[in-house]
């Protein structure tokens, strides 16, 4: 199965959502 | 991992637009300064607006982070005015995931949501009192014990 596509482009992301009628999921994560 | 997960991948490809930010990143500061954020793993479900209408904090497993994210969603349609979606959602985890650590708030705001559509006060009461059988020592069940009185 192919992995989550994540991006690091905050704005795009939220007019991506907006475009495709879904949410944002914002990830805050610190690399172990 | 939980994002190795297929039910994990399936479910926030489906239904999300997913970011992550490296908190330990200058790149990523805008974005931790904006949503105050101090601790990871934190999670948050936006609108396409970018205000945030969920959140959590901490790590959780594949069977708990999934009814999670939907719990999530949920919510977020829910404060979108979105009240039949939001039912829906908060349905399925009911269905999909009865036992998982958020169902009880999935069964507290599955009545919210149904009621806020109907505007019948049974569709609030009736689903507040399956609190009181399938979740009686949930928090969310307290949340609704005033109407247990009398």
């Amino acid at each position: 199965m192919a992995p989550i596509q994540w991006t690091d482009d905050f704005d795009m992301a939220c007019q991506q959502a907006g475009q495709d009628h879904k949410l944002v999921l914002l990830d805050f994560f610190s690399p172990t | 991992m939980t994002y190795s997960d297929a039910q994990v991948i399936d479910t926030i490809t489906a239904r999300f637009v997913p970011v992550q930010i490296n908190t330990q990143e200058a790149a990523g500061q805008p974005l931790v300064q904006r949503f105050y954020q101090v601790w990871t793993p934190d999670l948050r479900v936006l609108s396409p607006n970018g205000v945030d209408l969920y959140h959590w904090n901490g790590y959780l497993p594949p069977a708990e982070f999934v009814p999670q994210l939907l719990v999530a969603q949920a919510q977020t349609l829910l404060r979108l005015h979105d009240e039949p979606g939001a039912a829906a959602v908060y349905r399925e985890v009911l269905e999909r995931f009865p036992t998982s650590a958020v169902a009880p708030e999935a069964q507290y705001f599955f009545a919210v949501s149904a009621y806020k559509h109907s505007h019948n006060a049974s569709d609030l009461l009736d689903n507040w009192r399956r609190l009181q059988t399938r979740y009686p020592d949930s928090i969310w069940r307290v949340k609704q014990s005033f109407i247990e009185e009398g």
